[in-house]
Protein backbone atom coordinates (compact mmCIF):
# COMPACT_ATOMS: atom_id res chain seq x y z
CA UNK A 1 0.00 0.00 0.00
CA UNK A 2 2.79 1.98 1.18
CA UNK A 3 4.78 1.67 -1.75
CA UNK A 4 2.17 1.76 -4.25
CA UNK A 5 1.50 5.69 -2.75
CA UNK A 6 4.88 6.40 -3.25
CA UNK A 7 4.83 5.50 -7.09
CA UNK A 8 1.39 6.86 -7.64
CA UNK A 9 2.90 10.20 -6.42
CA UNK A 10 5.83 10.02 -8.36
CA UNK A 11 4.16 9.04 -11.33
CA UNK A 12 1.43 12.03 -11.28
CA UNK A 13 4.75 14.41 -10.38
CA UNK A 14 6.60 13.06 -13.86
CA UNK A 15 3.12 13.47 -15.60
CA UNK A 16 2.77 16.92 -14.27
CA UNK A 17 6.78 17.79 -15.60
CA UNK A 18 6.33 16.44 -18.85
CA UNK A 19 3.54 18.52 -19.20
CA UNK A 20 5.40 21.24 -18.56
CA UNK A 21 7.96 20.91 -20.63
CA UNK A 22 5.58 20.45 -23.92
CA UNK A 23 4.55 23.56 -22.93
CA UNK A 24 7.61 25.33 -22.41
CA UNK A 25 7.85 28.46 -24.53
CA UNK A 26 10.50 28.36 -27.31
CA UNK A 27 13.01 31.65 -27.93
CA UNK A 28 16.02 32.81 -28.50
CA UNK A 29 18.00 35.51 -27.65
CA UNK A 30 21.50 36.78 -29.29
CA UNK A 31 24.87 35.12 -28.46
CA UNK A 32 26.14 36.92 -25.83
CA UNK A 33 22.66 37.42 -24.07
CA UNK A 34 22.48 41.48 -24.59
CA UNK A 35 19.37 43.58 -23.77
CA UNK A 36 17.82 47.52 -24.35
CA UNK A 37 19.94 49.18 -21.83
CA UNK A 38 17.15 50.92 -19.71
CA UNK A 39 15.07 48.31 -20.19
CA UNK A 40 11.78 48.21 -22.21
CA UNK A 41 9.51 50.36 -19.60
CA UNK A 42 8.68 54.04 -20.08
CA UNK A 43 10.77 54.31 -23.65
CA UNK A 44 10.06 56.05 -27.10
CA UNK A 45 9.36 54.65 -30.66
CA UNK A 46 9.65 57.13 -33.58
CA UNK A 47 9.33 57.12 -37.28
CA UNK A 48 11.31 58.99 -39.93
CA UNK A 49 7.98 58.87 -42.68
CA UNK A 50 4.11 58.33 -41.86
CA UNK A 51 3.30 56.94 -45.17
CA UNK A 52 5.12 56.18 -48.55
CA UNK A 53 3.77 55.73 -51.78
CA UNK A 54 5.73 53.28 -54.05
CA UNK A 55 3.78 51.19 -57.29
CA UNK A 56 0.95 53.75 -57.13
CA UNK A 57 0.05 52.74 -53.69
CA UNK A 58 0.34 54.18 -50.31
CA UNK A 59 0.74 52.55 -47.24
CA UNK A 60 0.37 54.10 -43.69
CA UNK A 61 3.42 52.98 -42.00
CA UNK A 62 2.59 54.63 -39.07
CA UNK A 63 -0.79 53.00 -38.23
CA UNK A 64 1.65 49.79 -38.75
CA UNK A 65 4.07 50.11 -36.11
CA UNK A 66 1.39 52.08 -33.60
CA UNK A 67 0.01 48.52 -34.24
CA UNK A 68 2.93 46.80 -33.31
CA UNK A 69 3.74 48.95 -30.70
CA UNK A 70 0.40 48.60 -28.79
CA UNK A 71 0.79 45.01 -29.43
CA UNK A 72 3.91 44.60 -27.30
CA UNK A 73 2.38 47.74 -24.42
CA UNK A 74 0.35 44.54 -23.43
CA UNK A 75 2.66 42.76 -21.98
CA UNK A 76 1.72 44.05 -17.72
CA UNK A 77 2.87 42.51 -14.90
CA UNK A 78 1.39 39.92 -12.93
CA UNK A 79 2.17 38.22 -9.91
CA UNK A 80 4.90 36.25 -11.11
CA UNK A 81 6.33 39.09 -13.14
CA UNK A 82 7.03 43.34 -13.04
CA UNK A 83 7.79 43.38 -16.73
CA UNK A 84 6.28 46.23 -18.02
CA UNK A 85 6.55 47.45 -21.82
CA UNK A 86 5.41 51.02 -22.11
CA UNK A 87 6.32 52.51 -25.46
CA UNK A 88 4.93 55.81 -26.34
CA UNK A 89 5.31 57.60 -29.52
CA UNK A 90 7.77 61.03 -30.13
CA UNK A 91 8.26 63.08 -32.82
CA UNK A 92 11.90 63.53 -31.96
CA UNK A 93 13.04 60.37 -34.11
CA UNK A 94 16.93 61.14 -33.07
CA UNK A 95 16.20 60.78 -28.81
CA UNK A 96 13.71 57.66 -29.87
CA UNK A 97 14.63 54.46 -28.20
CA UNK A 98 13.38 52.73 -31.22
CA UNK A 99 13.38 54.41 -34.51
CA UNK A 100 11.57 53.01 -37.65
CA UNK A 101 13.22 54.28 -40.34
CA UNK A 102 10.88 53.65 -43.22
CA UNK A 103 12.83 53.52 -47.06
CA UNK A 104 13.34 52.21 -50.29
CA UNK A 105 16.54 50.03 -50.44
CA UNK A 106 15.67 47.80 -53.88
CA UNK A 107 15.10 44.25 -53.92
CA UNK A 108 17.50 43.23 -51.21
CA UNK A 109 16.61 39.86 -49.59
CA UNK A 110 15.19 41.37 -46.36
CA UNK A 111 12.10 43.62 -45.56
CA UNK A 112 12.91 44.20 -42.06
CA UNK A 113 16.38 44.43 -40.44
CA UNK A 114 17.28 45.74 -36.74
CA UNK A 115 20.53 48.16 -36.12
CA UNK A 116 21.54 48.36 -32.85
CA UNK A 117 23.42 51.31 -30.98
CA UNK A 118 25.54 52.55 -28.33
CA UNK A 119 24.27 55.77 -26.75
CA UNK A 120 27.48 57.21 -28.46
CA UNK A 121 26.15 56.29 -31.92
CA UNK A 122 28.36 53.09 -32.38
CA UNK A 123 26.51 50.54 -34.27
CA UNK A 124 27.67 47.23 -32.51
CA UNK A 125 26.98 43.61 -32.89
CA UNK A 126 24.28 41.86 -30.67
CA UNK A 127 26.16 38.58 -30.99
CA UNK A 128 29.76 40.46 -29.29
CA UNK A 129 30.85 41.37 -26.38
CA UNK A 130 30.12 44.69 -26.86
CA UNK A 131 27.64 44.82 -24.16
CA UNK A 132 24.03 46.23 -23.96
CA UNK A 133 22.35 49.03 -26.83
CA UNK A 134 21.51 52.05 -25.78
CA UNK A 135 18.78 52.01 -29.16
CA UNK A 136 18.45 50.55 -32.20
CA UNK A 137 17.38 51.69 -35.73
CA UNK A 138 14.63 49.15 -37.00
CA UNK A 139 14.31 49.59 -41.24
CA UNK A 140 10.97 48.50 -43.35
CA UNK A 141 12.03 48.07 -46.92
CA UNK A 142 8.92 49.18 -48.87
CA UNK A 143 10.53 48.14 -52.28
CA UNK A 144 9.06 44.75 -50.61
CA UNK A 145 6.01 45.99 -48.26
CA UNK A 146 4.45 48.15 -50.60
CA UNK A 147 3.57 45.58 -52.63
CA UNK A 148 0.41 45.27 -51.24
CA UNK A 149 -1.77 45.00 -54.64
CA UNK A 150 -0.93 42.48 -56.96
CA UNK A 151 0.33 44.14 -60.16
CA UNK A 152 0.57 43.00 -63.98
CA UNK A 153 4.17 41.04 -64.60
CA UNK A 154 4.90 40.76 -60.95
CA UNK A 155 5.20 36.93 -59.41
CA UNK A 156 6.24 37.92 -55.88
CA UNK A 157 5.30 37.88 -52.69
CA UNK A 158 1.93 40.30 -52.04
CA UNK A 159 2.01 41.71 -48.69
CA UNK A 160 -0.84 42.23 -46.19
CA UNK A 161 -0.81 45.28 -44.16
CA UNK A 162 -0.81 43.05 -41.33
CA UNK A 163 2.77 41.45 -42.61
CA UNK A 164 3.66 44.92 -42.26
CA UNK A 165 2.81 44.95 -38.67
CA UNK A 166 4.24 41.96 -37.93
CA UNK A 167 8.08 42.96 -39.42
CA UNK A 168 7.39 46.16 -37.09
CA UNK A 169 6.21 44.12 -34.66
CA UNK A 170 9.76 41.46 -35.14
CA UNK A 171 12.12 44.50 -35.09
CA UNK A 172 10.81 45.55 -32.21
CA UNK A 173 11.45 41.41 -30.83
CA UNK A 174 15.04 42.22 -32.29
CA UNK A 175 15.23 45.36 -30.26
CA UNK A 176 14.35 44.05 -26.88
CA UNK A 177 16.71 40.95 -27.55
CA UNK A 178 15.32 38.64 -29.34
CA UNK A 179 16.71 36.65 -32.25
CA UNK A 180 15.25 34.80 -35.12
CA UNK A 181 13.83 31.16 -35.07
CA UNK A 182 13.87 28.21 -37.13
CA UNK A 183 13.33 24.55 -37.70
CA UNK A 184 9.88 23.52 -36.13
CA UNK A 185 9.02 27.22 -34.32
CA UNK A 186 6.57 28.51 -36.58
CA UNK A 187 3.66 30.46 -35.71
CA UNK A 188 5.76 32.73 -33.54
CA UNK A 189 6.42 36.26 -34.04
CA UNK A 190 10.18 35.45 -34.28
CA UNK A 191 9.69 33.44 -37.22
CA UNK A 192 12.90 34.69 -39.75
CA UNK A 193 10.85 34.93 -42.72
CA UNK A 194 7.57 37.06 -43.38
CA UNK A 195 4.59 34.87 -44.32
CA UNK A 196 2.52 32.63 -43.32
CA UNK A 197 5.00 30.90 -40.54
CA UNK A 198 5.01 34.09 -38.74
CA UNK A 199 2.58 35.48 -36.76
CA UNK A 200 1.42 38.92 -36.69
CA UNK A 201 2.09 39.74 -32.98
CA UNK A 202 3.33 38.71 -30.12
CA UNK A 203 2.80 35.08 -28.67
CA UNK A 204 3.35 33.68 -25.28
CA UNK A 205 6.69 32.69 -26.16
CA UNK A 206 7.92 36.13 -26.93
CA UNK A 207 6.65 37.48 -23.74
CA UNK A 208 8.11 34.76 -21.80
CA UNK A 209 10.84 35.67 -23.32
CA UNK A 210 11.14 39.68 -23.02
CA UNK A 211 9.91 38.57 -19.37
CA UNK A 212 12.79 36.57 -18.65
CA UNK A 213 15.77 39.04 -20.01
CA UNK A 214 14.12 42.45 -18.09
CA UNK B 1 10.71 5.77 10.12
CA UNK B 2 9.78 7.72 6.72
CA UNK B 3 6.55 9.32 7.17
CA UNK B 4 4.08 8.38 4.35
CA UNK B 5 2.55 11.66 3.60
CA UNK B 6 5.95 13.85 3.73
CA UNK B 7 6.64 11.94 0.81
CA UNK B 8 3.80 12.39 -1.03
CA UNK B 9 3.87 16.43 0.10
CA UNK B 10 7.33 16.76 -0.82
CA UNK B 11 6.58 15.17 -4.75
CA UNK B 12 3.71 17.59 -4.93
CA UNK B 13 6.46 20.26 -3.52
CA UNK B 14 8.87 19.56 -5.92
CA UNK B 15 6.74 19.85 -8.86
CA UNK B 16 5.05 22.70 -7.90
CA UNK B 17 8.74 24.34 -7.24
CA UNK B 18 9.97 23.30 -10.77
CA UNK B 19 6.48 24.44 -12.74
CA UNK B 20 7.40 27.75 -11.08
CA UNK B 21 11.29 27.92 -11.76
CA UNK B 22 10.72 27.01 -15.09
CA UNK B 23 7.86 29.08 -16.41
CA UNK B 24 9.75 32.12 -15.79
CA UNK B 25 12.98 30.87 -17.35
CA UNK B 26 11.40 29.69 -20.42
CA UNK B 27 12.81 27.31 -22.61
CA UNK B 28 15.17 28.68 -24.92
CA UNK B 29 16.06 27.05 -28.14
CA UNK B 30 19.96 26.16 -28.35
CA UNK B 31 22.37 28.48 -29.82
CA UNK B 32 24.97 25.66 -31.23
CA UNK B 33 27.33 28.64 -32.68
CA UNK B 34 28.24 32.21 -32.94
CA UNK B 35 26.40 33.27 -35.81
CA UNK B 36 28.01 36.52 -35.95
CA UNK B 37 26.12 39.48 -37.65
CA UNK B 38 25.04 42.81 -36.33
CA UNK B 39 22.21 43.23 -38.10
CA UNK B 40 18.86 41.11 -37.45
CA UNK B 41 16.98 40.71 -41.00
CA UNK B 42 13.47 39.43 -41.82
CA UNK B 43 13.72 37.85 -44.89
CA UNK B 44 11.72 37.76 -47.79
CA UNK B 45 12.83 34.87 -48.99
CA UNK B 46 15.00 31.42 -48.28
CA UNK B 47 16.62 28.64 -50.08
CA UNK B 48 16.94 25.12 -48.35
CA UNK B 49 19.04 22.98 -51.30
CA UNK B 50 20.97 24.13 -54.34
CA UNK B 51 17.87 22.66 -56.95
CA UNK B 52 16.01 25.79 -55.27
CA UNK B 53 19.22 28.21 -55.73
CA UNK B 54 20.05 26.72 -59.45
CA UNK B 55 16.58 27.68 -60.40
CA UNK B 56 16.30 31.37 -59.36
CA UNK B 57 20.10 32.12 -59.57
CA UNK B 58 20.49 34.48 -62.67
CA UNK B 59 24.61 34.15 -62.35
CA UNK B 60 26.19 30.93 -60.44
CA UNK B 61 30.35 32.04 -60.33
CA UNK B 62 33.45 31.27 -58.82
CA UNK B 63 35.04 34.34 -57.70
CA UNK B 64 37.63 36.22 -55.38
CA UNK B 65 37.38 39.87 -53.32
CA UNK B 66 39.34 42.56 -55.28
CA UNK B 67 38.44 45.55 -52.90
CA UNK B 68 35.21 46.56 -50.88
CA UNK B 69 33.59 49.80 -50.06
CA UNK B 70 31.08 50.68 -47.66
CA UNK B 71 28.20 52.91 -48.69
CA UNK B 72 25.70 54.63 -46.28
CA UNK B 73 22.19 54.95 -47.70
CA UNK B 74 19.44 56.31 -45.61
CA UNK B 75 21.27 55.40 -42.50
CA UNK B 76 21.52 51.83 -43.59
CA UNK B 77 25.06 50.20 -44.59
CA UNK B 78 25.97 48.58 -47.50
CA UNK B 79 29.44 46.82 -48.83
CA UNK B 80 29.92 47.09 -52.60
CA UNK B 81 32.73 44.60 -52.94
CA UNK B 82 34.73 44.35 -56.48
CA UNK B 83 35.39 40.41 -57.30
CA UNK B 84 36.90 38.75 -60.06
CA UNK B 85 35.49 36.01 -62.16
CA UNK B 86 37.18 32.56 -62.03
CA UNK B 87 35.15 30.59 -63.45
CA UNK B 88 31.08 30.52 -64.86
CA UNK B 89 28.85 28.00 -63.70
CA UNK B 90 25.44 29.74 -65.03
CA UNK B 91 25.11 33.45 -66.79
CA UNK B 92 26.32 35.87 -69.32
CA UNK B 93 29.53 36.89 -67.27
CA UNK B 94 33.19 35.54 -68.43
CA UNK B 95 36.35 34.19 -66.45
CA UNK B 96 38.13 37.41 -66.09
CA UNK B 97 35.52 39.83 -65.58
CA UNK B 98 34.76 42.09 -62.94
CA UNK B 99 31.37 41.56 -61.04
CA UNK B 100 29.91 44.24 -57.81
CA UNK B 101 29.04 42.15 -55.17
CA UNK B 102 26.23 44.26 -53.14
CA UNK B 103 26.05 42.62 -49.16
CA UNK B 104 23.77 45.22 -46.43
CA UNK B 105 26.12 45.89 -43.73
CA UNK B 106 29.62 47.39 -43.47
CA UNK B 107 32.84 46.85 -41.48
CA UNK B 108 32.80 49.17 -39.08
CA UNK B 109 35.18 50.63 -36.41
CA UNK B 110 37.13 46.91 -37.46
CA UNK B 111 33.61 45.46 -36.46
CA UNK B 112 31.75 43.36 -38.99
CA UNK B 113 28.05 44.44 -38.78
CA UNK B 114 26.65 42.10 -41.34
CA UNK B 115 23.92 40.03 -41.38
CA UNK B 116 23.95 36.88 -39.84
CA UNK B 117 25.75 34.12 -41.86
CA UNK B 118 26.71 36.73 -44.79
CA UNK B 119 29.72 38.15 -43.31
CA UNK B 120 31.31 41.18 -44.78
CA UNK B 121 33.93 40.22 -48.02
CA UNK B 122 37.13 41.44 -47.33
CA UNK B 123 39.97 41.25 -49.89
CA UNK B 124 41.05 37.90 -51.27
CA UNK B 125 37.77 36.32 -49.80
CA UNK B 126 36.62 33.48 -52.08
CA UNK B 127 32.68 32.35 -52.50
CA UNK B 128 30.68 30.64 -55.15
CA UNK B 129 27.75 33.05 -55.12
CA UNK B 130 24.13 31.90 -56.47
CA UNK B 131 23.30 35.65 -57.34
CA UNK B 132 20.68 37.70 -58.71
CA UNK B 133 21.10 41.85 -59.90
CA UNK B 134 20.50 43.89 -57.41
CA UNK B 135 17.57 46.67 -58.50
CA UNK B 136 17.87 49.95 -56.58
CA UNK B 137 18.98 53.09 -55.50
CA UNK B 138 21.88 51.94 -53.17
CA UNK B 139 24.48 51.40 -56.52
CA UNK B 140 24.46 50.47 -60.07
CA UNK B 141 25.08 47.26 -61.94
CA UNK B 142 26.18 44.57 -59.36
CA UNK B 143 24.84 41.46 -57.60
CA UNK B 144 23.56 40.22 -54.67
CA UNK B 145 23.34 36.51 -53.40
CA UNK B 146 20.17 34.66 -53.25
CA UNK B 147 18.36 34.62 -49.65
CA UNK B 148 21.43 36.72 -48.57
CA UNK B 149 23.34 33.94 -47.05
CA UNK B 150 21.88 31.00 -48.22
CA UNK B 151 23.13 31.68 -52.18
CA UNK B 152 26.65 31.92 -50.54
CA UNK B 153 29.27 29.09 -50.61
CA UNK B 154 32.93 30.96 -49.79
CA UNK B 155 35.95 28.51 -50.38
CA UNK B 156 38.78 27.78 -47.73
CA UNK B 157 41.90 26.11 -48.32
CA UNK B 158 39.82 24.70 -51.52
CA UNK B 159 36.95 23.74 -49.36
CA UNK B 160 33.50 24.32 -49.77
CA UNK B 161 31.75 25.87 -47.05
CA UNK B 162 27.68 26.49 -47.19
CA UNK B 163 27.08 30.13 -45.27
CA UNK B 164 23.13 29.38 -45.64
CA UNK B 165 21.59 27.84 -42.32
CA UNK B 166 19.03 25.66 -43.87
CA UNK B 167 15.51 25.53 -43.03
CA UNK B 168 14.29 22.46 -43.33
CA UNK B 169 13.35 20.15 -39.76
CA UNK B 170 16.25 17.69 -39.86
CA UNK B 171 14.41 15.73 -37.48
CA UNK B 172 11.89 14.31 -40.10
CA UNK B 173 15.05 12.76 -42.25
CA UNK B 174 17.01 10.09 -40.70
CA UNK B 175 18.86 9.27 -44.20
CA UNK B 176 22.90 9.87 -44.51
CA UNK B 177 23.70 11.04 -47.76
CA UNK B 178 26.99 10.21 -49.50
CA UNK B 179 29.17 12.66 -51.82
CA UNK B 180 28.23 10.17 -54.74
CA UNK B 181 24.33 11.47 -54.90
CA UNK B 182 22.80 14.00 -56.71
CA UNK B 183 23.83 17.51 -55.19
CA UNK B 184 19.91 19.14 -55.46
CA UNK B 185 18.63 18.03 -52.82
CA UNK B 186 20.73 17.86 -50.35
CA UNK B 187 20.80 20.67 -47.08
CA UNK B 188 23.90 22.45 -46.76
CA UNK B 189 24.43 20.61 -43.64
CA UNK B 190 24.80 18.05 -45.63
CA UNK B 191 27.26 19.70 -47.92
CA UNK B 192 29.39 20.89 -45.32
CA UNK B 193 29.89 17.76 -43.79
CA UNK B 194 30.49 15.99 -46.61
CA UNK B 195 33.78 18.18 -46.84
CA UNK B 196 33.33 18.79 -51.04
CA UNK B 197 36.39 20.81 -52.61
CA UNK B 198 35.53 23.40 -55.02
CA UNK B 199 36.41 21.37 -58.06
CA UNK B 200 33.59 18.79 -57.12
CA UNK B 201 31.12 21.51 -56.11
CA UNK B 202 31.64 23.09 -59.20
CA UNK B 203 31.19 20.24 -61.16
CA UNK B 204 27.70 18.94 -59.12
CA UNK B 205 26.15 22.07 -59.75
CA UNK B 206 26.68 22.07 -63.34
Amino acid sequence: MYKRKVLVSLFVCLFLLAGFINQASAYQRFYYSGKLSGGVYARTWSINTMAYNLYDTTVNYYDRVSQAVSNWNGINPTSSSNVDVSLSYTSSYSSATLRFNIGDFGNTSWDGGANFYLSNNTKINPHSTSGDWAYCELAINVYHTNRIESAPGYTGYIYSLNDIKGIAAHEIGHAFGLNDLYGTNTNKLMWWQTGSDRTYGITSDEIDGVRTIY
Amino acid sequence: MINKKSIVLSCVVLTILLSTVGCSGGKEVAVTDNPGGGISASKVEGYSNIKDLKKKAEVIVHYKVISSEHIEYQRVDFTVSKAEVLKVIKGKVAKGDTINILQTGAIINGQDISISGDNIYRKGDESVGFLYKYEGPVTEDAYMTLGINDGRFDVKDSKVIARGFGYSDKSKSDKKVKKSDPIDEMDFEDINQLGFTVDEFEGKIK
